[in-house]
């Protein structure tokens, strides 16, 4: 079969029996996937049956993708936070095709370069449902003003994917999103960390064996010591899954980590306000840098009934923790308290705040022992 | 409507003909109140949902508890230790929710039970309100109570802190719920389990 070069607007119908892969070619872009259902809702991709995402590949097994799934639109935008001094135009060289993952023949080429127009943000094609087979169509068509844009047209609030994104693991910065947020909100409840890794100076011998291509992967950490209204304490830290929390059961809180972003949040169930007293909030610095400065951190407090805040740490020490704020939920409001404190270890800021979890390593508060 | 089980009774977990993806058993309890010297005061009280996934011989293939929220392949998970139950009388939440995504749950595993223990041995007699349902939905949005039951203040509870509270079994290619709701003499989960599987499958 020959190779097609779609151009924006062309469709092609592909053979529903398949697995296809798309991949893309778009350097330093950023891209994902947008599911839209039959029951009209639209949500980024989770977890959902036949579409999986490899790298820089989406794997479609089309047999596979339930019913409910009506189309899925494949957007590509650039990455905001790696602009700056640029020699090269990012956009050169970009490209995307399709083909048959078994018997690896190609079915569609996309020039994306010579398409775009000055747009930072476009849905590059949807795989839809015809009559019982699956189409392809290159769409090729955005927006200059960047994904949030793009985004919204789909009918994402802010809110709403800010935390799509983050619990999708998708692979943008919500950074922009989060600074347009203004003050009073409406029952979300997040908090939210973003940094750049720009001019801190790498100290580890990452830096050594990877080159100056790589860019740290993620350095740094959210997590919170939490005390419900019953007295239970405990530990929520997006370092080990076991740690997550829980969004709909105890302790209410959840956090979450984009994978190839710098965004984490912490995600706080409105509805269980009551159960909570309060959570100390951190941020602790893997490996890769050695000042909080050079960093550009933001912890961005979203939070019912109380204006919204931005904190950042202002330090020249090294210590890598830093204690962000103390919420307390006991009051009818809300309180955040900013703390601006740095410690050695969560052991010694659980010592100065005598939350009292018990350490050995890194461990839940008083777990029980019962098998 | 959801129907109030009675022990012993089978439901099959279909809708329209085809199996349901995912199903969720909440439980809901109050603490206990004393009267005191100094008036009333508040018990807690830490009960713990449990789940024990089965394979064909009845061995134990995982298990799903406080201490490890998600089965290993993924399809069950445990909303997290709830160790007061509600102080401020009930608030009609589930206080520990167990979803189970029936459609991932491995092939070798034919029957999940649903399992209730009293950590601190607080007898189910003594708990003010103990309720459990089955629902169709997530942990944060109940679409259909499937089944619903009470397990306070019942006698045959006196003196019980384990139960079985239900089994999910696969009867040839879709899923059934059989209301168990039978206390048992195990003091710990680990006995609890083995108990299930000789008595309960």
């Amino acid at each position: 079969m020959a190779v097609t070069q779609l151009v924006a607007g062309q469709n092609i119908t592909i053979p529903s029996d398949r697995t296809y892969c798309l991949s893309l070619h778009i350097t330093e872009w950023q891209w994902g996937v947008i599911v839209s259902r039959q029951d009209g809702s639209v949500g980024l991709l989770r977890s959902d049956e036949g579409v999986s995402i490899k790298d820089d590949s989406v794997l479609l097994n089309l047999p596979d993708i339930p019913e409910s799934i009506e189309k899925l639109t494949i957007y590509i935008a650039a990455d905001t936070s790696r602009a700056g001094n640029r020699t090269i135009d990012p956009t050169i060289n970009m490209s995307a095709s399709l083909s048959d993952l078994v018997d690896d023949e190609k079915y569609a080429n996309i020039d994306i370069s010579h398409q775009l127009t000055g747009q930072t943000a476009v849905n590059l094609i949807e795989v839809y449902r015809r009559n019982d087979t699956w189409k392809v169509r290159c769409i090729l068509q955005g927006y200059k003003e960047g994904l949030f844009k793009l985004l919204e047209s789909f009918g994402f609030t802010s809110d709403s994917y800010a935390t799509a994104v983050a619990s999708a693991g998708a692979t943008f910065s919500t950074t922009e999103v989060v600074q347009q947020d203004g003050n009073q909100n409406c029952g979300d409840a997040s908090i939210t960390l973003v940094w750049k890794s720009g001019h801190g100076i790498l100290r580890s011998a990452a830096r050594y064996c990877l080159g100056k291509k790589s860019i740290p992967e993620s350095d740094l950490r959210i997590g919170c010591f939490y005390e419900l209204e019953n007295g239970q304490r405990g530990i929520i830290y997006s370092i080990e899954e076991y740690l997550d929390g829980s969004f709909d059961g105890v302790p209410y809180i959840k956090v979450s980590r984009a994978k190839n972003k710098h965004f984490e949040q912490l995600s706080i169930n409105p509805r269980f306000r009551y159960k909570l007293n309060r959570c100390l909030v951190f941020v602790t610095m893997m490996d890769a840098h050695n000042s909080w400065e050079g960093l550009n951190v933001s912890v961005n407090f979203q939070l019912p009934d109380v204006s919204a805040q931005k904190l950042s740490p202002t330090t020249l020490m090294v210590k890598p923790i830093y204690g962000v704020a103390m919420i307390k939920f006991n009051n009818e409001k809300t309180e955040i308290m900013p703390l601006n404190e740095n410690f050695q270890g969560l052991a010694e800021m659980d010592l100065a705040f005598s939350w009292g979890l018990l350490w050995h390593g890194i461990n839940n508060s008083d777990n029980k022992d019962q098998t | 409507m959801s129907i109030s089980l009675e022990k012993g009774q089978r439901i099959s977990l279909e809708k329209n003909g085809s199996g349901l993806d995912r199903v969720c058993v909440g439980v809901n309890w109050g603490a206990i109140e004393k009267k005191g010297f100094f008036g009333k005061k508040k018990v807690a009280v830490d009960l713990d949902a449990s789940i024990g996934l089965y394979s064909e011989d009845k061995t134990l293939a995982d298990i799903v508890y406080f201490g490890q929220l998600k089965s290993k392949d993924g399809s069950v998970v445990h909303s997290g230790d709830d160790r007061t139950g509600d102080l401020d009388g009930d608030d009609g939440l589930d206080n520990e929710i167990v979803s189970i995504e029936l459609g991932k749950v491995p092939a070798k595993v034919k029957s999940i039970a649903i399992v209730l223990n009293s950590y601190q041995g607080q007898d189910f007699a003594s708990i003010p309100f103990a309720s459990v349902r089955l629902y169709e939905g997530t942990p944060s949005r109940v679409d259909n109570i499937i089944a619903d039951y009470n397990i306070a203040h019942e006698d045959k509870f006196n003196g019980s802190v384990s139960m079985v509270l239900g089994v999910l079994y696969r009867h040839n290619t879709a899923w059934k719920f059989r209301a168990v709701g039978e206390p048992t003499d195990d003091k710990k989960l680990e006995s609890l389990f083995k108990t299930v599987a000789a008595k309960f499958l």
